[in-house]
């Protein structure tokens, strides 16, 4: 008797469990990827040397902020004469 | 606590970090709340990864308490205003009526809480039968946590009690709905 | 012994004790029954769940993760309510009875004792009740930690692609992923220097929660020995210490975080002897 009790908690728990929708899974899982950033102004690509921050070509902005030293974007990863 | 700790990271303060983690818990788009604040993923996930490893490391706990202050915090951001998580008119009802009733937003984390324990998704059930998203649930809940610091102690065992009778009330209706405890019929 | 002590009394109240002895067996022997059939009920749930509990720790997906952790919320619910139960008939039965008897008979009467030992029996086995009732709930909480090694190496492949070959959006060229990343990077191609980005993707930025519980995983006999050696700050150290490097094994990128985090822990806590 009791085992059936057991049972049939178990699985309702697993059922409701199953097809209750999760909170702030809104994002697909995704994979890992390889992308470029191009200007969205001239369609330039960014080159290592020309800083992740501007467009070297024609100065749009890529990004709003200033980077600091983190864990892999560096100071130096800002666009130099902007 | 070293002032070190307030800096920005990439730009990004402690008080926009909040402010974006609140519009992402929400519901509103990743994506949007990164644009609006001018930054990309890479610059992101090390913002996300940096400022919760700041808060670990001090032990002033200064950064913890001001982003939970931000976050409770309803002064729109300057960059971020526009971007408005779906609410339906239900779900703006209930929110406003947690804000003014103190009991019912004791009632409704009691019947979270109880959700827990059956096995269910405490924040989506809320979202799904009172329409309040985990965003503006924890927001109200940090507010009326600066609000105790305020209250004497028998008029926070008040809020508690109810609480708990109220989340005793919710657990009964959802043992009700998955045909009862598994300890049911043992008596004294 | 209650026998003699009934001998040694008389008067109006005896009849009155052996009400009293007869109504603490009975709410003694009805607690004992209660606990056990309990403790049954507990036994029957989590040896059911445990298998169950194991197969759904070994999703891989986040959907599949979320039906695991509300499952186990749902089974260790069980054991709250099983606990509020033996708590609130322990409150309402075992204790209202002793604090009747305690107003009728003071410290110092002769049958204080019978009622004393009543009160005694009740507490030990409300004790081994709950012992065994935590025993259950760390068991089903370990099952999150069972596989953790296994998980740990399929998000590891994850975190560098599992060598797969990605190529220069600008130029072609290939670039290859030479290390773990947990979340986004910029990586320059190597042919043109065009930066390119490297999104490890979702299961990837569960690698440093996996990285926490497995360090605390891998050091648990040096926590235990700290625990059993005495409590000694050197034991504690040697733990704490252990635990940070395996952290940094497995996180090299948050090295000078971990180290900060270590510095703290190291100073706050000192073992129990350091703060005496």
């Amino acid at each position: 008797m009791t085992e059936n009790k057991i049972r049939s908690f178990l699985d309702n728990l697993k059922k409701t469990a199953e097809t209750q929708k999760n909170y702030g899974l809104y994002r697909e899982a995704s994979l890992p990827v390889m992308d470029a950033a191009v200007c969205p102004h001239c369609g330039a690509g960014r080159a290592k040397a020309d800083g992740l921050t501007h467009c070297a070509y024609c100065g749009r902005r890529f990004l709003a902020v200033a980077l600091d030293d983190g864990i892999y974007l560096k100071k130096t990863d800002n666009s130099p004469n902007v | 606590m070293s002032k070190d700790f307030l800096e920005p990271i990439h730009g990004i303060s402690i008080e926009d970090y909040a402010a974006m983690s609140k519009k992402i818990v929400q519901g509103v788009e990743e994506a949007l709340v990164l644009e609006a604040m001018g930054i990309d993923r890479a610059v992101w996930d090390e913002v996300n990864t940096l400022w919760p490893q700041r808060m670990a490391e001090d032990t002033s706990f200064q950064v913890s308490i001001l982003y939970g202050r931000y976050f409770a915090d309803e002064t729109p951001h300057p960059k971020l205003d526009a971007l408005k998580a779906n609410i339906s008119p239900e779900g703006i009802a209930n929110l406003a009526r947690i804000k003014s009733d103190r009991y019912f937003f004791e009632e409704l984390s009691g019947a979270r809480n109880a959700a827990y324990e059956y096995g269910l998704d405490g924040a989506q059930w809320i979202l799904e039968n009172f329409g309040i998203n985990l965003g503006d649930f924890q927001s109200v809940a940090m507010q009326y946590g600066e609000e105790n610091k305020k209250l004497d102690s028998e008029q926070l065992m008040e809020y508690l009690h109810y609480q708990g009778e109220k989340k005793d009330e919710y657990a009964e209706k959802f043992a009700a709905e998955q045909g009862g405890n598994v300890a049911d019929g043992v008596e004294f | 012994m209650f026998d003699s002590l009934f001998h040694r009394q008389s008067g109006p109240d005896k009849a009155a004790q052996l009400a009293w002895q007869e109504r603490l067996r009975d709410v003694e022997t009805r607690w004992f029954a209660f606990l056990e059939k309990l403790e049954d009920r507990m036994e029957s749930l989590c040896s059911a769940a445990l298998p169950e509990l194991r197969a759904l720790r070994r999703a891989t997906d986040d959907v599949n993760r979320r039906v695991y952790q509300k499952v186990l919320s749902g089974v260790t619910g069980q054991l709250q309510n099983i606990h509020d139960r033996a708590y609130h008939t322990h409150d309402e039965k075992v204790l209202d009875t002793w604090y009747e008897f305690r107003e009728e008979f003071k410290m110092t009467h002769a049958f204080f004792d019978f009622g004393h030992t009543f009160r005694q029996n009740c507490e030990k086995r409300y004790q081994e009740f709950e012992a065994c009732l935590w025993g259950w709930d760390k068991l089903l909480h370990e099952t999150s930690r069972e596989n953790l090694e296994e998980e740990y190496r399929r998000v590891l492949e994850i975190c560098t692609a599992g060598g797969e070959k990605f190529t220069c959006k600008q130029c072609g060229a290939p670039i290859s992923i030479a290390r773990a990343f947990f979340i986004s990077v910029n990586l320059p191609c190597p042919a043109c220097a065009t930066q390119n980005t490297f999104d490890p993707g979702s299961e990837a930025r569960e690698l440093p929660f996996i990285a926490r519980d497995l360090a605390e995983k891998r050091v648990a006999p040096l926590y235990e020995a700290y625990q059993n050696g005495g409590r000694t700050p050197e034991l504690f150290r040697q733990y704490l210490r252990a635990r940070y490097d395996e952290l940094n094994r497995m996180l090299p990128d948050l090295k000078a975080h971990h180290e900060k985090r270590y510095h703290n822990e190291a100073a706050t806590t000192q073992g129990d002897e350091g703060n005496e």
